[in-house]
């Protein structure tokens, strides 16, 4: 199986990947000439932020769901593994979705690069390169020099290239190097406006290109040439105005520029990425807090992390061919952007143009409809309903192991607040009324209630789910629950509510 | 309507294929905020973000119009931010291109890609890691910045801070920290790193047609820097409006040029150039800047400089519009009042960062001003132009100019006041403040630059210290004098300069009494100062005493054109003198002096051509001095200050102003001369600087230790320095009355006179220092002249037609002075006979045989004194009583009766008659006989030589020298005595006088006069007689058959034969008496003649071996064989007459 490799880098590559994550654990697939299993590593300086650790969570049970029910049952189709995974035990190395950076916390940048030791000349040259002020987390004006590096990079890419420069030197690099074949393809997730995504998105794409001088991996001349794409996410929200904040509104879209230009050079201009996947909104709606990361950074998600997970699925829809390198430059780039149907302040399933409908409508609705019949009628229906008491039975016990208890009922709650984030954020997306009777679960979408059909209702649920279930051969009470469910939804929004699959 | 979540505006659905974000999308994305905040965000990101965002700022702002931050339909074109990056790195470029400038502030780090990184991986993980970031960015953004040519960065550091950097994508950029402290004006108007931004087109035109040639010359630059190309296009276009000239030239660059005009820039090691992407970058040429500055407006006009590059002259508050360094002059720069820096070159230009020698107000005026206690000699001495319109005009002021001033400009250029020239002005203020202006000349015509300095009134108690950094100067009051002698400048170098120049300096009290002042003297056509030949002090002050000052003597040989006047210690004040010359015009007159060089007095006259001799003179229109204060402006008390020892010290230890006519001094004159107390003979002495003629003598108190006597004193070191002063101090005047008179130094001739019985050693010795000093002083045609004093009155007598009957028979000129008597007979006007002899006034008036003084015993003296000392003190003649009383000191008989003979000539003295010392003596019956005695043993003597030569019976007898007022003492009617004379010859000759008689004939108010009168009236064919050969000397012996007498021949006989012919005349004398009844004739009285009778005879013998032991130490004679040179008859005389004036004088007391 091919690998997609992607980077998700800072807040946003974290945000990005979850939503990611959630559309394919709705069965979401990229209509591709090849199956591609995910390898997420996730690039954030910033270890306790909760975007990142609400990632890796959900990441965790999706995986732990994914092993235990195998591919083809519709839910979590798409095979998503950790680096360490891909090699032999002897290998092992984190085993987790995050690459740990070295010597950031409470280290001063200037100590990180030891300055002081730097002879007469280096240390002119690092004193011009790193001039200037910043602002520290104590919210003091600091040299940049003196900046201390475990809240990210707060608004500092250059500082952040050198330091996620290191990457290069690390285990996960050389792991990710040596199993990198020329099928896979890499994906980088980063925002242009932070500190880390910003800085980190051009040092792994330079670090892949420069692979052929990097000494310490194999693979290089697959690392090279390798099909690159990336999204890069431009200001798409505001945030409290704090003038003692590191992170201006202002400085959003100065610096968004700035690195615009460098990128327009050094990224683009010289053909580094294979596929480039903008995007931005420049709706004014309600602000985040102003939080440059030492408070967690907790910032709810957003219809464009939905957009741009998407990217990843174009990226993968891509053929091969078009993603043609030589000498570690794109043939062909491509850069594309994202268009929906209606300009709208709350987007509904709706408002995407045909091809993205098509291709979420009916798989999100259908975790969204799993989602509500477990949240709400599965204890009324375990060990009554004939589907539950078929073979292998989805009976009180599997309902108490950790399974259900715990990934599954745990990536359902977070797929929950996702929706309810996007939903309440301005500009909001929100494709379903999660706390509605099931007939009016997908916005603008009447159920088809004619005289011949019944009722849209946890009975008619039950009814279908029984149906589906006879007869069939489940290799296991937790791939039945999640084949069935995928099956039966399917069924019922295809059938009741008139989605297209 | 569809959303796109994006910039481009093309349509699309889903994902769609869209472009490359470029500069159209990147603009068109809204700042919410405008854009224009300066927060400089570090976005960028890749170490060489900085590089990055002056590239960016470089593109952004080339879009704009004026090259400026710009915001069009509510997009950012370019921000403040942009404009800021850019000015930086223009900053930058131009610090670099001015690097000289700033030379000692900067230095270039070179950062060696290569060899750096390399070291960076090898040190430490946390270097390497570094690195290879670094390695890592320039390998993937070269092509974007020009890293494939990057080799070398330059750092620039700046105070010890890195300022910037070179950049491969813009030459140059900036450091993000604070560059205040970078802040400078290097050219124009446009200080670095500050907030006001400024376009290439707003900055240094020399600049930016580097800039333009840099690029024009260096294609790469134009291939690889599009930014900067566009940049400049922009820039170009602007200038077409702001600046056509510079559009068209700009233009039109020949690249050739680049190398010609520029120097390389290296980085400190010569060779080791800075290059930007290979292309190596070039600075200002030196010379350029100091070519283009030579066309400033401010380029001082000079008259002499020649030390290098001619340095502006700058001042504050210019507002013209002249030409500065290499722009226009602005108002708002600050010139320094002070500069540091004292080597000119070094200096820095305010206001723009060019090294060039520059001049400000310290320069050239002083922080002291020097106020004097009087006006300013005008007529002069440059008086600075002082307004004495208002403020106090009883003061004067030295010029505030320090010496560098004289650099540039000649004491006449400041004096001229001519255009163009330098000129000085001062303004008294209120508070006794003074503002002195001085004008500089410089290149814009017409036009000058004022140095200004005000001047405050110092406290009292402490001195104010001047600041000259704020340009407050400080006045301080000083106590002194200069005095110039002579005050003429022939500017011929053919003629020697000798001047002697005093200062005296009377600053004895308060904060200044312990100052020592110091003259320097410059020819403003040298810089160094005039050699002083010697450096004198005479007289000493004693702090807190009054009366007491310093003087200084000054002996130089060479002319000057200003003095510089230093106060060593107290502050440190200083001050320029300017001497106003008067023209010297060279002229043909031929000048005669004849110096009479008298034992008493001395006598000088002079005759222009053929005119009639006078005495010498220094009149109002040849004053022969130079005093620094106004002699007739000057107040009595200077003031109020009692500083009159500054006038004082003149008269006692210098010159004059004036000699003879109504002034209170002239010739005849006392041979004395003053000397300081202290001085030490041994070492080198100078005329007028150790020693002085004191014409104060017997009119003022003396200060200093006064010698007479010096024709006779013994011979020896001290006394010869003493007569040599005396003499050159007389050469001096001489010389100056030539040159002050259009006289021909050369032709000038000099008659001087000797006793015929001086003995040759001594005369020889005399000759020779009257020969050196002419030589030296006036390098003359013809040898002085030396005559016998005796043959020169005859001269006079004769050529003045004085003679009645003429000069057929004989005529007996006998000239008496203080020390001898000469006697020479003249017959056909040609003299026959000459004898000498030292039998002359002193004999009377002087101490006899007493080596040291005796007039505490001497009769005259004893008899006189307390009248004259009680006389002038009920006159309340203060100072003359002080005179009587340190003359008493001295106890010299000869000086204090000359004293009590010069006081009825002191223009003090109103009643004359009241203090006539020779009218008291011829009222005098008891001392009548003395005189009487005296002149009778003259006219025998006279008579026995004239006998014993066989020569006939003389028709005139003419009297000259001092010593003839005894004449008039013995009788007013010179019949009486000629009566008296017919006798004595009778006596002798025994034979009686034709029809024809004896006269007498004498100048009883100029007795002394027609010694020099002679001199200058006579032929030198009358100097052709041999005086030895019509020399007699009387043996008195001759009855023994000695016409010769030689010192071996002294023997006890020949001595007792002497003492009998003395005898003899006593007996002679005794029987005139007899024959013309002194009593009845002269008022002698009976008692003395008793007494006279008495003394008479006594100790002749005794007074005989006084005399010859007394002549034998004055010469320190002389081998037994030589020839006795005069008569020994005078000798038992000489007591006697010293032995009767104690007898006599005791008999009556003075009747008043």
């Amino acid at each position: 199986m091919a690998r997609l490799f992607i980077f998700a880098i800072g807040g946003t590559g974290s945000r990005v990947l979850k939503s990611l994550t959630m559309l394919l654990a709705s069965g979401i697939k990229p209509n591709s000439q090849r199956e591609f299993e995910i390898v997420p590593i996730i690039i954030d300086p910033h270890k306790s932020n909760e975007d990142l650790k609400r990632t890796e969570r959900l990441l965790g049970n999706y995986y732990s769901i994914a092993s235990e029910v195998g591919l083809g049952n519709g839910f979590f189709n798409t095979k998503i593994t950790t680096l360490d995974k891909l090699v032999s035990s002897e290998n092992r190395i984190s085993g987790s979705f995050t690459f740990n950076l070295q010597q950031v916390s409470n280290t001063r940048f200037k100590d990180y690069i030891d300055f002081n030791q730097l002879n007469e000349p280096s240390k002119a040259l690092a004193d011009i390169l790193f001039s200037g002020k910043s602002i520290n987390k104590r919210h003091e004006e600091v040299d940049l020099l003196d900046i201390e590096m475990d809240i990210g990079f707060v608004g500092n890419p250059n500082i952040g290239s050198v330091v996620l420069n290191q990457f290069k030197d690390s285990d996960e690099f050389k792991e990710f190097a040596s199993n990198f074949n020329s099928e896979d393809r890499v994906f980088i997730i980063s925002s242009i406006f932070g500190g880390t995504g910003a800085a980190g998105f051009p040092t792994i794409l330079k670090n892949i290109r420069d692979a052929m001088n990097n000494k310490n991996i194999d693979g290089k001349g697959f690392l090279q040439d390798a099909k690159i794409g990336a999204v890069t996410a431009l200001p798409y929200f505001n945030i409290e105005k704090d003038n003692d904040s590191p992170i201006q509104k202002s400085d959003f879209i100065g610096k968004t520029k700035a690195a615009l230009y460098y990128y327009k050079d050094n990224v683009t201009g010289n053909n580094s990425v294979n596929s480039l996947y903008y995007i931005a909104d420049d709706y004014s709606g309600k602000p985040y807090k102003n939080d440059p990361g030492d408070g967690g950074q907790k910032n709810d998600a957003h219809f464009v992390e939905l957009a741009s997970a998407l990217a990843v699925i174009d990226f993968l829809e891509t053929s091969d061919k078009e993603l043609e390198c030589v000498g570690g430059k794109a043939v062909k780039p491509i850069y594309k952007e994202f268009g929906i149907r209606n300009e709208t302040a709350d987007i509904k399933l709706s408002d995407f143009e045909d091809y993205t409908e098509r291709k979420i409508s009916l798989r999100l609705s259908q975790l969204a409809l799993f989602r509500k019949f477990l949240n709400e009628h599965l204890s009324n229906s375990v060990e009554k309903e004939a589907w539950s008491n078929d073979k292998p039975e989805i009976n009180k016990k599997f309902v108490d192991d950790s399974f259900y208890r715990t990934n599954v009922t745990e990536f359902l709650v977070s797929f929950g607040e996702w929706l309810k984030e996007m939903s309440d954020n301005k500009r909001g997306f929100s494709p379903f009324n999660l706390e509605s009777t099931l007939d009016s679960l997908i916005q603008d979408r009447t159920v088809k209630s004619g005289f011949f059909s019944g009722k849209v209702d946890f009975a008619m649920y039950d009814d279908k789910l029984s149906k589906k279930s006879k007869g069939k051969t489940y290799s296991s009470s937790q791939q039945k629950l999640i084949n069935l469910f995928f099956e039966t939804t399917e069924d019922i929004l295809t059938t009741k509510f008139g989605l297209k699959n | 309507m569809s959303k796109i979540f994006g910039y481009t505006k093309k349509g699309g659905k889903d994902w769609f294929s869209s472009d490359a974000y470029s500069d159209k999308e990147i603009e068109a994305i809204k700042d919410p905020e405008g854009g224009s905040e300066i927060s400089l965000p570090t976005a960028i990101p890749s170490p060489f973000a900085r590089i990055d965002l002056v590239k960016t700022a470089f593109r952004n702002i080339a879009k704009t119009p004026d090259l400026k931050a710009y915001t069009k339909d509510g997009n950012v074109i370019s921000s403040k931010d942009d404009e800021k990056l850019v000015s930086d790195a223009l900053d930058l470029t131009e610090m670099l291109f001015n690097i000289d400038s700033i030379k000692e502030r900067i230095k270039i780090i070179v950062w060696d890609r290569e060899a750096e990184i390399s070291k960076l991986k090898s040190t430490s993980d946390m270097h390497r890691r570094f690195a290879e970031t670094l390695e890592l960015y320039l390998e993937q953004d070269k092509s974007s910045y020009n890293f494939d040519l990057l080799k070398r960065l330059y750092l620039i550091e700046y105070n010890h801070k890195i300022i910037g950097c070179t950049s491969p994508a813009t030459l140059f950029f900036a450091t993000a920290n604070d560059l205040t402290h970078a802040q400078i004006k290097l050219t124009k108007n446009d200080i670095t790193f500050d907030e006001q931004y400024t376009p290439l087109y707003e900055r240094d035109i020399e600049f930016q047609r580097y800039f333009y040639l840099l690029f024009k010359a260096n294609a790469t630059l134009s291939q690889r820097m599009p930014d900067l190309v566009d940049y400049l296009t922009k820039n170009l276009k602007k200038l077409n409006t702001t600046n056509p000239q510079l559009y068209d030239e700009l233009n039109k660059l020949n690249v050739a040029s680049y190398i010609s005009n520029y120097s390389e820039l290296d980085t400190g090691v010569t060779g080791d150039v800075v290059e930007v992407i290979g292309v190596p970058l070039r600075k200002r040429k030196k010379e350029d800047i100091v070519g283009s500055i030579k066309a400033s407006d401010f380029i001082i006009q000079s008259s002499k400089y020649n030390g290098g590059l001619m340095p502006l002259a700058l001042q504050n508050s210019l507002n013209k519009p002249f030409r500065y360094a290499n722009d226009k002059w602005d108002n708002t720069i600050k010139v320094p009042f002070v500069d540091s820096e004292t080597v000119l070159e070094r200096r820095w230009l305010p206001g723009v960062r060019i090294q060039y020698p520059y001049l400000t107000v310290s320069d050239f005026l002083e922080p002291y001003l020097i106020r004097l206690v009087y006006p300013i000699n005008k007529e002069k001495f440059f008086d600075g132009n002082v307004n004495a319109e208002t403020g106090d005009d009883s003061k004067g002021y030295i010029l505030p100019l320090k010496k560098q001033f004289f650099d540039y400009f000649t004491s006449d250029d400041l004096t001229s006041s001519f255009p163009g020239k330098p000129k000085i002005e001062m303004v008294q203020l209120p508070a006794g403040a003074v503002k002195v202006t001085l004008s500089i000349p410089i290149a814009k015509q017409g036009e000058s630059i004022s140095f200004e300095r005000v001047y405050y009134q110092s406290a009292e108690s402490q001195l104010s210290k001047p600041d000259e950094e704020k340009n407050k100067g400080v006045i301080v009051e000083h106590q002194f004098g200069v005095t110039l002698f002579p005050f003429i400048k022939t500017n011929n170098p053919n003629i020697e300069a000798y001047y002697r120049v005093q200062l005296v300096d009377r600053d004895v009290t308060g904060v200044l009494k312990n100052t020592d002042y110091d003259l320097r003297f410059y020819s403003n056509t040298q810089q160094d100062a005039v050699e002083v030949r010697a450096k004198k002090i005479r007289s000493s002050k004693k702090p807190d005493a009054v009366e007491t000052a310093t003087s200084q003597y000054y002996v130089l040989h060479k002319e000057f054109d200003f003095i510089q006047v230093r106060n060593l210690i107290a502050t440190g004040a200083s001050g320029i003198i300017i001497p106003q010359w008067q023209p010297y015009q060279s002229g043909n007159e031929i000048f005669s002096f004849a110096v009479d060089f008298g034992t008493t007095n001395t006598h000088i006259e002079y005759k222009i051509g053929s005119g009639s001799p006078k005495a010498f003179d220094v009149t109002p229109d040849d004053i022969q001095i130079a005093t620094l204060f106004h002699p007739t402006k000057t107040t009595e008390d200077f003031g109020g200050t009692g500083a009159i020892a500054i006038r004082e010290l003149i008269e006692h230890e210098f010159v004059p102003q004036l000699l003879g006519g109504s002034s209170e001094f002239k010739f005849p004159h006392r041979t004395v001369i003053a000397e300081s107390h202290s001085l030490n003979i041994e070492t080198e002495t100078f005329s007028l600087a150790d020693f002085n003629i004191p014409f104060i003598y017997e009119r003022k108190p003396e200060k200093d230790k006064i010698q007479s006597n010096l024709k006779w004193a013994k011979r020896e070191k001290g006394n010869e320095k003493r007569v040599r002063a005396f003499f050159e101090k007389i050469i001096m005047l001489l010389r100056n009355k030539v040159l002050f008179n259009r006289g021909n130094l050369s032709q000038t001739r000099l008659v001087w006179f000797y006793p015929s019985s001086m003995k040759p050693a001594r005369k020889s010795s005399l000759e020779n220092t009257w020969n050196e000093l002419f030589q030296q002083y006036f390098n003359p045609a013809n040898k002085p002249v030396g005559i016998t004093e005796s043959l020169a009155p005859f001269y006079y007598f004769k050529g003045a037609n004085k003679l009645q009957g003429g000069a057929y028979k004989p005529v007996v000129s006998v000239d008496i002075g203080g020390g001898t008597t000469d006697i020479v007979v003249f017959k056909s006007n040609k003299p026959l006979l000459l004898t000498s002899f030292k039998f002359a006034a002193n004999t009377i008036f002087g101490d006899g045989f007493s080596e040291y003084g005796a007039a505490s015993s001497n009769g005259l003296i004893s008899k006189y004194f307390p009248y004259y000392e009680n006389l002038l003190s009920t006159n309340k003649l203060y100072d003359l009583s002080k005179v009587l009383s340190s003359i008493k000191d001295k106890n010299k008989t000869e000086d204090l009766n000359a004293f009590f003979f010069s006081i009825e000539g002191n223009p003090k003295i109103k009643d004359k008659k009241l203090f006539s010392y020779n009218s008291l003596l011829s009222n005098d019956e008891d001392l009548k006989i003395l005189f009487i005695y005296f002149y009778t043993a003259i006219i025998y003597h006279i008579a026995e030589v004239m006998k014993n030569k066989k020569v006939e019976l003389p028709k005139h007898l003419i009297f000259s020298g001092t010593g003839s007022k005894i004449l008039s003492i013995i009788s007013p009617d010179m019949k009486i005595l000629a009566t008296l004379s017919k006798k004595i010859f009778e006596g002798v000759y025994n034979q009686t006088f034709d029809s024809d008689g004896l006269t007498i004939e004498t100048e009883k108010e100029m007795p002394k006069e027609v010694t020099c009168k002679g001199g200058l009236m006579l032929n030198t064919d009358d100097l052709s007689i041999d005086t030895k050969e019509i020399k007699a000397t009387l043996t008195c012996v001759e009855s023994k058959g000695i016409d010769k007498l030689t010192y071996d021949k002294l023997t006890d006989a020949t001595k007792g034969d002497i003492a009998n012919y003395v005898s003899d005349f006593n007996s002679f004398f005794l029987k005139l008496n007899s024959q013309y009844s002194f009593t009845d004739y002269f008022n002698v009285s009976e008692k003395s003649l008793e007494i006279f009778k008495d003394e008479l005879n006594k100790h002749l013998r005794d007074y005989l071996e006084e005399g010859l032991e007394y002549n034998k130490k004055l010469d320190e004679v002389a081998a037994d064989e030589k020839e006795v040179e005069e008569t020994l008859f005078f000798y038992p005389l000489i007591g006697t007459i010293n032995n009767l004036s104690s007898h006599l004088s005791e008999l009556t007391p003075v009747n008043n």
